[in-house]
């Protein structure tokens, strides 16, 4: 897996406090977080392994201070991770000299940021065009790609305004422009939207979303709303204390929460929009075959009329019509009106796995 | 809010000793004190002598030390390798290059290198453009009028010489302080090194810098240049690195990304945004140069100081005035000019226009200057001003001067005797009799008491140091002065500063009279008071009182501006008369900043009084500064008097930025 993956960290630690690495040495790199805290250490990212293959949107989420932009800063190297390895494109990203590094930097990775960012004495045209400058681009070939990307981000007209004259979404356009000057394969989002209105907010995924279908960059993306997650990601890591307590796709963290705090994130999403039939059925067996059938890729909410009026488990095929198992009422109301309340996730969770 | 929480954290004993307040407390950490000044009073044959004051033959002999250690770097090689006076001769020979050329471009002299100045209409002229530039035709005019003034009452040649020393002192001071704050922003280790050493210089009065370099250089301009450059790196240091520091994380990370080079980072990113305080800092360096360079006639810099300084000192108060108003108008035309250099936003460049529209202050700036040497060479009025063109105010302020002395001359005279038989003996002698363990417990309380041991630890060491010096009697002479000027500016600042607070309107116009007095060089306010009272303890009072209420006003606006409005509603909601909401939520409010305002009250106080002694009458470390400038066997005195100003300025420092820091954070309102 992580052969063609186009990042991918091992074991990457992230600990503030007066002599990290020491500390970690102690413990034979593997202390608890408790073992940290009580040391007075801050533990910022705890033992992260994960993959980001090429052309996914993976999502990072958790509660504030829970390491989401420490292990983003760790994966760009912007923070210095206190042990583990990230690889970068094949490259050992920690080995990098200083060199090495800018040049990454330059050709490779974009970043936009949760405050925008935005160099104040510049104009949006030469905000855009800055990552081109500093690799010493001449002068007309800025001005010509600044353009494009002007039009790209919809900011048409604009280039000579400076970052005080535009409003919050237009500023994170700008933001977003300058991420995307040099081409890069990976692109890292910390709360890109965070600072925005709900309106400008929605908006302002659609329009990443459609130039993630021109672009097919690479993405890790941080949020803490899960909505915006669902909405966005190919997989989602969820974030607590600096550990990785959970990554999959939206569906398994809300069918199987590996943990309460997992089940906190997902409570108030509406379901039957994000749950698939195939994600909650049970054992093909019990399903009436003379019935209704269902198709394994339809969200709840499509398939909700057809199960809730049938007496019997009805069938549920994959797209070459195959039956691959059955979905009865009892399962679907407690998949999308959850027994979570009471703390019990066994029966929606188990049955959903497979 | 939820940030306000946690960082509520107070530092010192407040945590502990929270629960007690008002009187009680203030009891608890003056009961020491109270205690020794009662045995003290009550049964002095109890009280041991040398508790009081320290006898001769303890004093630590840090003047000999100065005074040797000076002698040695005067007279032999550090470290075997070269000496100090050689190397600051040849520091000064090197100023003395560029000073004699920017004054010739200014100015006619008759140096080595023949050049011609530049015509004084081009002169003017170019001040016009050059405010309609930065600021707008407002302040093309105040510019042009103030050079017009120099030019038409007779104080061109002066004001220039002032000028040629600014323009060549101002911007080697701003890149070595730059130079400085860089390094400091670069190197934590460094930043520890330069904040403390910064923390002294600042509350240095002017005149230790220029004693010392008068003992190497000479009296002259070197000297006065060298002290001036020494005495303005502080504040640019300071503000960049404040500047480097406050440039947000993610920039400089959007920087890092787009794949900077160190040297890129630096002068791409970090340098264009922390630009607004780079501003504010020149234009303080300017300004530090301009006050300063006045202030060094006391070395024999020319320029407009040595005139003031011998008017005043002869008492000729028409010629002094005159030559005032025209430091006044140069120090507001630097000030103004500066500012709007600093306050200019980037703006659109119209690429549809000719270069000529878009450069419109670029050509009208060489059109000037071509004009005006044009004209120089056709007329010889246009080079020089004629004398029989020039006109001296000096008639009308004399006539002011006499009005005064005749009709006030009594009043004014039972007010001085009134207040120094009254009011300023009684407290001096209550100073002087003060013992130093009683102020040393007393320093001590509070430093415990706002900041833990290690700040108690820290003033009170402070207070040894002055009471072993060799000084003490002089230190709470001066020290009484200085309390005595506090206690008028903040019975007539913070009511000003209430009334201000009130309307955007009154803080707006009170806010260009505050901006106004502060840049006047403190020099300045010792004219109209030296016409009023002559010399001694009241005129000094006085002067002191008016420069020091523009922080105590400044600071007491700035607090009151800052209370949230919404707790202010609340308070009104409540139903409090405007007074109520005055005493029980503004005033509370605003009380740190207040503090801090006291803190900058008692700095300004603390320079002034040392300037004052020079006009005379004044006992104190000014007394002891002003005599080591006469007799070079003294300067070590000098110097150790010069330093005791400074602990004298840093214990009130510590105390009081330490007291507002914690309270600040209490209220959320950091
Ligand atoms: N430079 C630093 N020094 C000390 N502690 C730090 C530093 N940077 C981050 N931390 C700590 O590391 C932890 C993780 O911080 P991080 O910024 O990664 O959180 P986050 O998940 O991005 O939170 P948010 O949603 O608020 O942005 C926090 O406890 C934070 O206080
Ligand atoms: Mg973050």
């Amino acid at each position: 897996m992580s052969s063609d993956a186009m990042i991918s960290c091992r074991d990457v630690w992230k600990l503030y406090g007066p002599d990290p690495l020491k500390f970690l040495n102690q413990h034979n790199g593997e202390p608890t977080v408790d073992a940290v805290k009580e040391a007075g250490y801050i533990p910022a990212v705890v033992a992260a392994t994960l993959d980001v293959m090429p052309g996914e949107i993976l999502v990072l989420m958790g509660l504030s201070g829970s390491g989401k932009s420490t292990l983003v800063r760790c994966l760009s190297r912007l923070v210095e991770p206190t042990a583990g390895s990230v690889e970068f494109g094949g490259i050992d990203l920690l080995a990098a000299s200083g060199r090495e590094l800018i040049d990454i930097r330059r050709h490779r990775m974009g970043m936009v940021f949760q405050h925008f960012a935005l160099f104040p004495h510049r104009t949006v045209a030469e905000n855009i065009a800055f990552p081109l400058e500093v690799q010493g681009v001449d002068g007309n070939t800025r001005r010509t790609r600044a353009e494009e990307i002007i039009s790209l981000v919809g900011l048409e007209g604009r280039g000579d305004y400076y970052p005080r004259e535009l409003s919050g979404g237009q500023q994170q356009r700008v933001g977003i422009g300058r991420s995307l000057a040099v081409e890069p394969d990976v692109w890292f989002l910390d709360e890109p939207f965070s600072a925005l209105d709900p309106l400008i907010r929605r908006e302002m995924q659609d329009e990443f979303l459609r130039l993630q279908s021109v672009l097919r960059k690479t993405i890790v993306f941080i949020t803490h709303d899960f909505a915006e997650a669902i909405r966005l990601a190919d997989r989602i890591a969820i974030l607590y204390e600096g550990q990785i307590v959970q990554l999959g796709r939206a569906e398994e963290l809300i069918t199987d929460p590996a943990t309460e705090y997992v089940r906190k994130f997902t409570r108030d999403v509406q379901r039957d929009k994000i749950l698939t039939a195939g994600s909650v059925m049970s054992e093909p067996g019990r399903a009436d075959l003379n019935g209704a059938s269902v198709q394994a890729s339809a969200l709840l909410s499509e398939v909700a009329a057809t199960v809730l009026s049938s007496r019997e488990p009805v069938l549920v095929q994959d797209d070459t019509g195959t039956a691959v198992g059955s979905l009865d009422r009892d399962t679907l109301i407690d998949a999308v009106w959850g027994t979570d309340e009471t703390g019990d996730s066994g029966d929606t969770g188990d049955s959903a796995v497979g | 809010m939820a940030g306000v929480t946690e960082t509520a954290v107070p530092t010192g004993q407040q945590k502990r000793l929270g629960h007690m307040t008002g009187w009680r407390l203030a009891l608890l950490l003056v009961s020491p004190y109270l205690l020794i000044q009662f045995i003290h009073e009550v049964a002095p044959s109890l009280f041991p002598n040398f508790l009081s004051v320290v006898n001769e033959d303890s004093i630590v002999p840090f003047r000999d030390w100065a005074n040797r250690s000076l002698l040695h770097l005067k007279d032999e090689d550090l470290l075997g390798l070269f000496n100090f006076k050689d190397f600051t001769r040849t520091v000064s020979g090197w100023l003395e290059y560029p000073l004699d050329v920017s004054e010739q471009l200014l100015i006619a002299g008759d140096g080595p290198f023949g050049l011609s100045a530049v015509p004084w209409v081009a002169l003017v002229a170019g001040f016009a453009v050059a405010g309609a530039w930065l600021g707008g035709w407002r302040l093309s005019v105040l510019v042009g009028g103030c050079s017009l003034y120099l030019a038409i009452f007779d104080v061109w040649e002066d004001s220039m010489i002032t000028l040629s020393i600014v323009l060549v002192v101002a911007p080697l001071a701003a890149v070595i302080g730059w130079a400085l704050g860089l390094a400091a922003a670069k190197s934590r280790r460094f930043e520890a090194l330069l904040i403390p050493a910064l923390n002294v210089m600042q509350s240095m009065p002017h005149f230790s810098y220029l004693l010392p370099i008068s003992v190497f250089i000479g009296i002259g301009d070197e000297a006065g240049a060298i002290a001036t450059i020494l005495f303005a790196v502080p504040p640019m240091a300071r503000l960049t690195l404040l500047g480097l520091q406050t440039v947000p994380a993610e920039v400089r990370e959007a920087g890092l990304m787009a794949g900077c080079t160190r040297w890129q980072m630096l002068w791409k990113v970090e340098m264009p945004a922390a630009r607004p305080q780079l501003m504010v800092g020149i234009n303080q360096v300017l300004m530090q140069c301009f006050g300063m360079t006045v202030l060094a006639s006391f070395v024999g810099t020319r320029g407009l100081g040595l005139p003031l300084l011998n008017y005043l000192q002869s008492l000729r108060i028409g010629r002094a005035l005159e030559v005032g108003v025209a430091i006044v108008l140069m120090a507001i035309m630097l000030d103004r000019l500066s500012q709007a250099a600093g306050s200019r936003k980037p703006e659109h460049t119209d690429y549809t226009k000719s270069w000529l529209q878009r450069h419109p202050f670029l050509v009208a700036g060489t059109a000037v200057t071509v004009g005006g040497v044009v004209l120089g060479q056709l007329f010889d009025q246009a080079k020089v001003l004629p004398e029989k063109w020039t006109v001296s105010t000096a008639p009308f302020w004399e006539e002011i001067v006499d009005w005064v002395q005749l009709n006030l001359k009594s009043p004014l005279g039972e007010f001085r005797d009134f207040m120094i038989l009254e009011i300023l003996i009684p407290m001096r002698n209550g100073f002087e009799s003060l013992p130093w363990l009683g102020l040393l417990v007393l320093v001590a309380m509070l430093g415990w008491y706002f900041g833990g041991l290690r700040l108690a630890a820290i003033v009170s060491g402070f207070i040894a140091y002055l009471a072993f010096s060799g000084f003490w009697i002089e230190s709470m002479e001066t020290l009484y002065l200085v309390v005595a000027s506090l206690i008028v500016s903040v019975v007539i600042g913070v009511p000003v500063g209430v009334y201000a607070s009130k309307t955007d309107h009154r803080h707006a116009a009170m806010q260009v009279v505050l901006d106004t007095f502060q840049v006047l060089p403190s020099f300045i306010y010792l004219i109209p008071v030296v016409m009023l009272f002559r010399v001694g303890p009241v005129a000094a009072l006085v002067a002191i009182v008016i420069y020091s209420t523009v922080p105590a006003v400044r600071y007491t606006m700035l607090g009151l501006r800052n209370v949230p409005d919404d707790v202010v509603e609340a308070a009104r909601m409540s139903g409090c008369t405007e007074f109520q909401v005055l005493r029980k939520v503004r005033l509370p409010m605003a009380f740190p900043e207040i503090m801090l305002g006291m803190n900058q009250v008692l700095l300004f106080s603390l320079l002034l009084v040392i300037i004052a002694a020079f006009i005379g009458g004044i006992e104190g470390l000014g007394d002891e500064i002003l005599r080591s400038r006469t007799e070079q066997a003294l300067v070590g005195e000098g110097l150790v008097a010069g330093f005791n100003v400074a602990v004298i300025g840093l214990t009130a420092d510590q105390l009081i930025t330490n007291y507002a820091r914690d309270r600040k954070a209490q209220l959320g309102i950091a």
